[in-house]
């Protein structure tokens, strides 16, 4: 049962990395820019949420609200930040990413102050056993929010018009752009969909925590970047399977290793360890 | 149908082709030959959209066609089979025929569809495989299956026979015809000189971006003189 157990906790953390990873997949698939903000909009879905919860109560409309908001502000940072400077070598759009970031996180320090918002009346806090299983109701709701929300990414992606566009155009935008897909509302798309996604791990991690700090994006930033490169670069699929199994790791290395190692610290020598022996990733194609 | 004036085309600040004149009839099919580098590719990529234009203009029956932004050339009829094929490698034969009909409505692309498969039914047996896994024969099949899915009334052709081996070059060729007898209008690049004026109905001939002949297929046929003195008379196919 403790395995089971670990293992549950490692999907439940791994499929918030999911969440955040798989949006920077998105924007390094369609434009080879390492999306490095996408934390920041991460930490602003948790943000939205807390505030929007604290100030009415509705859970449903702060959802709504971390995701359609966050997504929408996505859109805005590709807009103002990534269009004018795509061709532009890779590490431009990589320095404006950082610096975006940075600016971020002092944004929210400076609009929310410094030691983090947490829920007045806690969300989702209560137990709930569930096929033998001790999980919080907001643990449950991680993982069925994550499944709905990858599924319906599946499904936009291999069963629509937009999720057909938006595969020809990752491949060969040009030929794309011939056969009359717009590129321009490919991306826009592809930024809402990364954006709305992290936005929604903001929140869901805020409630899980009970806790919104400027700074929460900076560890899973890395451990995002680290996972996408895990993944093969540019696939959703490897991206996907890389991040539950770092969760995974994670989970079963905190009890066997955790008086060596912190949560985190594991996480990167595994990294590091199956970078070494594949440093292609693990994954290819999308 | 296409009617190209003094158009110069290039990339950055180096102009490739210089006032091209170039006149396609409906319903013919215009064969474009030259060495490397002439600006054959170039040419074909300009009217399709990707290369910009520095003078000159391109009309497409009474519309000028170099003001029409690229995604919407499609829509006005034109369809490209490009340099190097360039499919979605990453997707099915099927999404990418898909992709080709993305600016028609869902009837004709059913439609389309079964009329490409009915053409290539060797594309319709692979039709789940993903695409950058056909053999190079099947790749040529499914770049020209993909730019017939948008029932276009002008037809660039690069490269046609290219890396394919003597039996395809003619069932693609037979295919040329069958299409012409539908009335489409075909613009054709080629390095198998021979196999393209034997296809088709006017020749330019560019060198180093300009016209160095043009005429009627049916006198370069006669008097060979006139290719051969230009690029040279292939007889056989150039293999990759
Ligand atoms: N993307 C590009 N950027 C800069 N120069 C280019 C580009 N593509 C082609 N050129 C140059 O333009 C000229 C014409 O190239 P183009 O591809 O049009 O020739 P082509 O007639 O199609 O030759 P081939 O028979 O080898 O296909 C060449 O000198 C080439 O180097
Ligand atoms: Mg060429």
């Amino acid at each position: 049962m403790l395995y089971l157990e670990l293992f549950l906790q490692g999907l439940l953390q791994g499929s918030i990395y999911a969440l955040v990873a798989v949006g920077l997949t998105l924007v390094y698939g369609l434009l080879r820019i390492l999306h490095v903000a996408h934390a920041g909009l991460y930490t602003l879905g948790g943000y939205f949420g807390v505030l929007v919860f604290n100030s009415t109560g509705s859970l449903m409309l702060s959802g709504i609200v971390a995701m359609f908001g966050v997504g929408i502000l996505g859109v805005i940072i590709y807009r103002l930040c990534y269009e004018a400077i795509l061709d532009q070598p890779p590490y431009v759009p990589l320095i404006a990413s950082i610096g975006l970031f940075i600016a971020m996180e002092e944004l929210y320090r400076i609009l929310f102050g410094s030691y983090g918002i947490s829920y007045t009346n806690p969300p989702l806090q209560q137990m709930l056993p569930l096929g033998g299983m001790y999980l919080r109701e907001g643990e449950w709701v991680t993982i069925l929010v994550s499944i709905i929300l990858i599924g319906g990414l599946a499904w936009l992606s291999s069963r629509t018009r937009l999720g057909l566009a938006w595969r020809a155009t990752v491949t060969d935008p040009q030929m794309a752009e011939s056969f009359g897909i717009d590129p321009i509302r490919v991306r826009y798309f592809n930024f809402f969909i990364g954006s709305a996604l992290a936005g929604t791990a903001g929140m869901i991690v805020g409630i899980l925590n009970n806790l919104v700090e400027p700074t929460m994006g900076s560890v899973p930033s890395y451990k995002a970047l680290a996972i996408i490169v895990l993944g093969g670069l540019g696939s959703v699929r490897g991206t996907l399977v890389a991040a539950l199994m770092l969760g995974v790791v994670e989970s079963f290395g905190t009890i066997y290793l955790g008086n060596v190692l912190n949560r985190d610290a594991i996480a990167f020598v595994f990294l590091i360890l199956v970078l070494m022996v594949r440093p292609q990733g693990m994954f290819r194609g999308v | 149908m296409l009617k190209i004036n003094k158009l110069s085309c290039g990339y950055g600040s180096l102009t490739v082709v210089h006032e091209l004149d170039l006149n396609v009839s409906e319903g013919s099919i215009h064969a474009l030959v030259g060495a490397n580098g002439a600006g054959k590719s170039t040419t074909l990529m300009t009217i399709a959209g990707h290369v910009q234009v520095k003078s000159g203009s391109i009309m497409i029956g009474s519309e000028q066609l170099d003001q029409v932004p690229t995604k919407e050339r499609v829509r006005r009829g034109v369809a490209l089979v490009p340099e190097g094929r360039r499919l979605f490698s990453d997707l099915t034969v099927r999404d990418n025929l898909e992709v080709g009909g993305y600016s028609l409505p869902k009837e004709n692309i059913s439609r389309n569809l079964e009329r490409v498969l009915t053409m290539f039914p060797r594309l319709g047996e692979r039709i789940k495989q993903e695409s950058g896994l056909l053999s190079g024969g099947e790749q040529q099949m499914l770049a020209i299956g993909r730019a017939l899915m948008a029932e276009p009334k002008l037809l660039l052709l690069d490269e046609l026979s290219l890396g394919l081996m003597p039996r395809m070059v003619e069932d693609c060729y037979i295919a040329l015809q069958q299409l012409q007898s539908e009335g489409m209008t075909i613009l054709l690049v080629e390095q198998n000189t021979q196999q393209a004026l034997s296809a088709a109905d006017d020749v330019t001939v560019l060198e180093s971006g300009t016209v160095a002949w043009q005429g009627t297929a049916e006198k370069a046929r006669q008097d060979s003189s006139i290719i051969e003195a230009y690029i040279g008379l292939r007889r056989e196919p150039k293999t990759d």
